[in-house]
């Protein structure tokens, strides 16, 4: 009836995104399968072939944006990518092993540097931890329990690290530490002397592991960025790894409640399929609302991502991680809810959604923290459709 | 900016076939960045036309009067914006969807009463679409041009959430048909030159399939309006009583017994238009100036640490709703688009309340008064009609179909359940 005089708006993926899309779904889901999750959950949360096959397919690189050597225009790559990660209970950690890192290398400035650690990135020849989480310190970024002081030809660093993602699968460790001058950043190689690590699982099937750094030496070049400057670069490090995650909260939410409609279609009570209440009709539509909701704020954040300074960045990913990570948790409570009993079994797939979601909840910062975060950075006046304006 | 480029190599991986053309263009745009100068445009447009007077009246937050709306649409309408949602043919602008939601939202940002939108939002597009040459000719132009008011004549007193259920009738008799039968709840029938009702012309066979719509002169003998007054104590809706009034054939829309079909088509329009954005994005504006003026314990509510806690999530809520209802009316959701409106009408009606429950709260004992629209001292700037949109919007929830029945509609046709 109405005949438009605009052009396209943008709002829909391009063909290009369509086929990346497509294409990860297809990947992840021949490759992926509930039977090879629990193998690699079992075998310690990495899988080595699967990751060469993440990289030899260009995904890593279609994370990267075009000034860290990749191919991404936006987030919307990157998302695209991780939402099917999500979808497919996927642990291997292209988040906290390759993009947040990376993006703390980026943060300092020195691009060329780390030209080579983004390729092998991108190759699947390397990764990262991001070690800044310290005992009963929550997400306070300024380090403290870890301190570098300098030595005659480098660092010394001492202290502690905890529940460090990736750490068991990394090569090297990106650690922030308490210098005389400031938080600093260091990359210190995995088996140098006096790092000694402690490994265990989380409720996601991901690798972790408690770090202890006990009179570790490293050279002048292990430095990152300049003393004083950790924080900041922290900082960039959590914004990815917040809005990285948000991307496989959305995947994870999909799924949870494909099965659940699935399953509500099938269990019969009273005689009836339990999908035939309307109590639960209405629960499961809410649970359709919050995932477009959530997705409406994903499109918002890749949009946005990789534009403005970190500062502006920190309360843009805060207010959208909130929104986002509120309705996943709602997803997957209502979904473990109207699987019945079932629903907290380990056998059954909807729990490890349930996990999933709580993990990258309380990883990277849970709806509240994100929520206090936007509140206290957020700049008077604008909003945060601001910077589409 | 030049779009991702990226192809597949021979190796089956993703890489770009084409660099961007620079950093320098790297994200700068984004689909709402086009329409810069138009919402500059509209905003001179407002700042030269809108009257001061009845800026103030919309500041209020009272119900806009019929002096206010008839004359914002002649306004509009030398402007050619008082239907943007037409096709072009009639008098409308031939925006895309998105286009019209940005000039919506500067209009609602700009303080511009809000108009009549029985006319040009519901029975225009179904007559543009459904309606006669005559019927056209005769009811269009005095839409665009505010000169005549329409009212909504749907529900009953028994047909309500059922709307199919309805027990007005409609009889042939020559050359006109006879209705007889109630209406209620119908906004603004008290202004109304005209109302669209729903009918049953046939008492046969299934409900809905009876059902005839028809456009009816309010001053026709045998209509009465009686007002039903709501818990803001102001005079928004109405019974009307209909007996034996005769309404011409030529003012049947469409085939009779077909008014179902043209119910539905409008009240989609309804839904996505009642996922209330513009109105709501200027109302938490209001309540972000409302925290900063207010005062408590030698400070203002702004830095009251809970509210601003409540005002920031509203603030991501609304963020997400703006976005949710642009995917929508662009259409790039992939979920049924009947669901899809009644996701935005159900959220957007929770966010309505609870921004003008926020609102009452920060004004606490100052909200209690009951204040006439028109009186001049209110003891508290802004605080007016903020009690009463908070007590009239209990009915956003309820009104265009309930939240409960956009539930069953998300159900069905998003999750064929
Ligand atoms: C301020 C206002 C303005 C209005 N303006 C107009 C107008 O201009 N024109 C017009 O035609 N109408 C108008 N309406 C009427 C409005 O559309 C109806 O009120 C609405 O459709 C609900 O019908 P009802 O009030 O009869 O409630 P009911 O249908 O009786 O519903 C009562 C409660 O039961 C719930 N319910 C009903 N059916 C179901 C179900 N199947 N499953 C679960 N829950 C259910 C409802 O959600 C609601 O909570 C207006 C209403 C108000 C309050």
């Amino acid at each position: 009836m109405t005949t438009h005089d605009d052009e396209s708006t943008g709002l829909a993926l391009s063909s290009d995104e369509s086929q990346l899309q497509a294409s990860v779904e297809r990947f992840i889901a021949n490759e992926y399968t509930f039977d090879h999750y629990r193998a690699t959950v079992r075998e310690g949360g990495f899988n080595k072939a699967f990751w060469k096959q993440v990289a030899d397919l260009g995904l890593v690189a279609a994370c990267f944006p075009e000034d860290w050597e990749g191919y991404a225009q936006s987030g919307t790559e990157p998302f695209l990518v991780l939402e099917q990660f999500g979808y497919g209970l996927v642990v291997e950690p292209l988040v906290s092993g390759v993009l947040a890192p990376a993006a703390v290398l980026v943060a300092t400035g020195e691009r060329d540097r780390f030209a080579s650690v983004f390729n092998e990135m991108m190759t699947g020849e390397r990764l990262l931890a991001l070690a800044w989480a310290e005992p009963n310190r929550r997400f306070d970024l300024a380090p403290e329990a870890v301190k570098a002081s300098q030595t005659g030809g480098g660092w010394q660093l001492d202290g502690e690290k905890s529940t460090v993602l990736a750490a068991p699968h990394a090569d090297s460790l990106l650690v922030s530490a308490a210098t005389v001058d400031g938080p600093a950043m260091f990359l210190v190689p995995k088996d140098a002397d006096g790092v000694e690590l402690v490994t265990h699982r989380n409720i996601d099937g991901q690798g972790a592991a408690d770090i202890h750094f006990r009179q570790v030496a490293v050279g002048s070049d292990a430095l990152v960025g300049k003393p004083g400057e950790g924080e900041a670069l922290m900082r960039a490090g959590m914004n990815m790894g917040a809005a990285m995650t948000c991307a496989e909260a959305v995947g994870a939410m999909d799924a949870a409640l494909k099965l659940t409609v699935d399953y509500a279609q099938t269990r019969k009570q009273f005689g009836q399929a339990i999908a035939s209440f309307q109590a639960i009709q209405h629960r499961l539509a809410n649970m359709a609302i919050e995932l477009e909701y959530a997705r409406a704020m994903l499109q918002l954040l890749a949009t946005g991502l990789f534009r403005g300074s970190e500062s502006d960045r920190s309360a843009f990913v805060s207010g959208i991680r909130a929104k986002i990570m509120g309705c996943a948790r709602f997803v997957v409570s209502d979904a473990v809810q109207l699987h019945g009993g079932i629903g907290v079994t380990d056998e059954a797939a909807i729990s490890h959604y349930f996990r999933k979601v709580t993990a990258l909840d309380l990883a990277w910062g849970d709806s509240r923290y994100h929520l206090e975060r936007y509140r206290t950075e957020r700049k008077a006046g604008t909003d945060l459709m601001a910077s589409l304006y | 900016m030049a779009r991702s480029l990226r192809g597949r190599n021979r190796a089956g991986s993703w890489e770009p076939s084409e660099k961007a053309d620079s950093d320098e263009d790297f994200m700068k745009d984004s689909f709402l960045s086009g329409f810069r100068e138009f919402r500059e445009e509209i905003r001179t447009f407002v700042a030269e036309n809108l009257p001061d007077d009845m800026r103030e009246r919309a500041r209020r937050g009272f119900h806009a009067t019929k002096e206010d709306m008839r004359r914002w649409m002649e306004i509009l309408h030398k402007k050619g914006w008082s239907a943007p949602n037409w096709p072009k043919e009639y008098g409308g602008t031939g925006w895309s969807p998105l286009k019209r939601m940005v000039f919506e939202i500067e209009m609602a940002n700009a303080d511009a009463p809000p108009r009549n939108p029985f006319g040009f939002h519901l029975i225009g597009p179904v007559l543009c679409e459904f309606g006669t040459e005559q019927q056209k000719a005769r009811y269009l132009p005095a839409i665009l041009d505010g000169s005549e008011f329409w009212c909504q004549g749907f529900s009953e007193p028994n047909a309500g959430s059922d709307l199919a259920s309805l027990k007005t009738t409609a009889t042939l008799e020559g050359d006109h048909y006879v209705v007889n039968g109630q209406k209620t709840w119908t906004s603004e029938a008290h202004l109304a030159d005209m109302i669209f009702c729903l009918v049953r012309t046939n008492r046969d066979g299934a409900s809905q399939g009876g059902i005839s719509m028809m456009l009816i002169d309010m001053k026709s003998p045998g209509v009465t309006v009686r007002p039903i007054i709501t818990q803001d104590m102001s005079h928004y809706v109405n019974e009307i009583f209909l007996e034996d009034v005769k309404v011409p054939v030529e003012n049947l829309v469409g085939e009779e017994n077909q008014g179902w079909r043209y119910a539905k088509f409008l009240l989609e329009n309804e839904r996505t238009g009642s996922a209330y954005l513009p109105q709501s994005k200027s109302d938490l504006n209001r309540l972000r100036s409302l925290l900063a003026e207010l005062r408590e314990n030698g400070d203002t509510l702004a830095s009251n640490p809970v509210l601003d806690a409540e005002l920031a999530r509203a603030e991501v809520d609304m963020a997400a709703h703006e976005m949710m209802v642009y995917r929508i009316i662009d259409g790039v959701t992939g979920i049924d688009s009947n669901a899809a409106a009644s996701m935005i009408k159900a959220r957007g009606a929770e966010l309505q309340q609870r921004i003008a429950g926020l609102w009452i709260e920060a004004l606490g004992p100052h909200a209690l008064p009951v204040y006439e629209d028109g009186e001049e001292e209110y003891g508290i700037r802004a605080s007016p009609g903020a009690m009463s949109q908070y007590l009239i919007r209990r009915a956003v929830s309820i009104y265009g179909g309930a939240n409960e029945i956009q539930y069953n509609i998300i159900a069905k046709r998003g999750l064929h359940l």
